[in-house]
């Protein structure tokens, strides 16, 4: 079985659905995908647009595909400078019934559901463990201003 | 034999008038039997090339005559009686063909599959469209009469609206009458490779894969059940021969879920 007629499969699903993600293919490679997720109300997130990239190789659907957020964001689980993602089903408990969709969802619901015992952003980590919602909400925030919202509005 | 590798020669260069000349001189000049056939056989494909298909049909006929069992001959038959579109005496020959290779074990047969696969799929095609065409035609004569009529009776009526609705109606009615392709069941479909199952096994959790996927999985080091998360191991999967079944009906019934098959075969003697 190939990745990319697997992909093919997902991508033409999505065309089928309301794409609330914005899921899109990069046109030289399929096995190279982006999507945009919006910020949960009710989190530090709120009316940003964070874009990810998702980059399969070709042992997809049977190995998990690499999660990067290209905006900035501030949060216990995503690495601020690089952008890595640390989430488990895309590590040890990945499952090749998964998709990109699926993934998608996983990673929104991490927005608002931050794991603080396993942070790569150690401040935003702490302030979690410390309890200080304030703290952790008002540095959110500013990066989502910084990041993303200006980005959007840059464009239109 | 010279006109033969000759007119193999042309062939292998795409061109087939040259070809079939060649391979017309070989017939004229009173071979063997056995000959005698590959030089139809050969004919019979540079005619399919260059779109002549009854003339491919009549040196398949004449290799038919003292060969009834020649797999090629009913093979090209199959392929010029498709270029005419005459599928299902097609079909015919290609399953004829497929069923005397099968007794032979060739190696086509696979290829063979897939042309049958390609020819049902037109097949198919042809009555859509023209069950769709004869549903368009009526529905339009339908339209021409009941507008004719309205037109002579709202000179003198009232019920304007009336009729309106009913035309609605009868449009709607249209609609839902129009011949439609199904969705193809998630059920028939294998959880990892998304696609309709061809060999689909059953494990201890119950959850039905494509064999290759989840053989694949394994093989790549996955130990647990991809939706119930379950240890597995290949021992554990058995054919769940039921579910084979249904896809098979569904399949025989709606022959355009086929996974197409890409290779196209093409071979001369």
């Amino acid at each position: 079985m190939k990745s990319s007629q697997r992909l093919a499969k997902e991508y033409s699903k999505i065309q089928k659905s309301d794409n609330e993600f914005n899921i899109s293919i990069d046109s030289n490679n399929i096995l190279n995908w982006k999507a945009i997720l919006k910020g949960p109300d009710e989190t530090p997130f709120k009316n940003g647009n964070f874009e990810i990239s998702i980059k399969c190789t070709d042992q997809y659907p049977m190995k998990p595909p690499k999660v990067f957020f290209n905006t900035p964001i501030f949060h216990p689980n995503i690495h601020f400078k690089t952008g890595e993602v640390c989430l488990d089903v895309l590590k040890a408990n990945w499952s090749p019934a998964w998709d990109i969709f699926a993934i998608c969802r996983a990673i929104s619901l991490l927005l608002s559901h931050p794991e603080p015992d396993s942070p790569l952003n150690c401040d935003a980590g702490n302030m979690l463990r410390a309890k200080d919602e304030m703290a952790y909400f008002s540095m959110g925030e500013m990066y989502t201003q910084m990041f993303a919202i200006k980005e959007n509005s840059d464009k239109k | 034999m010279e006109f033969k590798e000759k007119g193999n020669e042309f062939f292998r260069s795409n061109q087939f008038e040259q070809a079939i000349n060649f391979y017309t001189f070989g017939l004229n000049s009173h071979p063997d039997q056995n000959l005698r056939e590959v030089l139809y056989l050969n004919r019979a494909l540079s005619q399919i090339k260059i779109l002549e298909y009854d003339k491919s049909l009549s040196d398949c006929e004449a290799v038919l005559q003292f060969n009834h069992s020649s797999i090629k001959a009913h093979y090209f038959r199959g392929l010029a009686l498709s270029g005419k579109k005459q599928y299902k005496n097609a079909l015919e020959s290609l399953k004829t063909s497929l069923r005397l290779s099968e007794k032979e074990k060739a190696t086509w047969i696979q290829e063979l599959k897939g042309k049958i696969d390609e020819v049902e799929l037109l097949l198919f095609q042809e009555n859509e469209n023209q069950e769709k065409n004869y549903l368009e035609k009526t529905k339009n004569n339908l339209f021409q009469y009941l507008d004719e009529l309205i037109r002579l009776r709202n000179q003198n009526s009232k019920n304007v609206l009336d009729i309106q609705d009913k035309m609605s109606e009868l449009q709607i009615f249209f609609e839902k009458i129009q011949p439609k392709r199904p969705e193809i069941p998630s059920y028939f479909c294998c959880p990892i490779s998304l696609d309709i199952m061809n060999d689909p096994v059953v494990g201890n959790s119950g959850v039905s894969y494509e064999k290759n996927a989840i053989f694949n999985y394994i093989d790549s080091g996955g130990n647990q059940d991809p939706i119930t998360r379950i240890p597995i191991n290949k021992d554990q999967f058995h054919p769940n021969i039921c579910l084979r079944q249904a896809i098979e009906e569904f399949l025989e019934k709606n022959p355009w879920a086929k996974k197409r098959n890409e290779t196209i075969i093409e071979q001369n003697d």
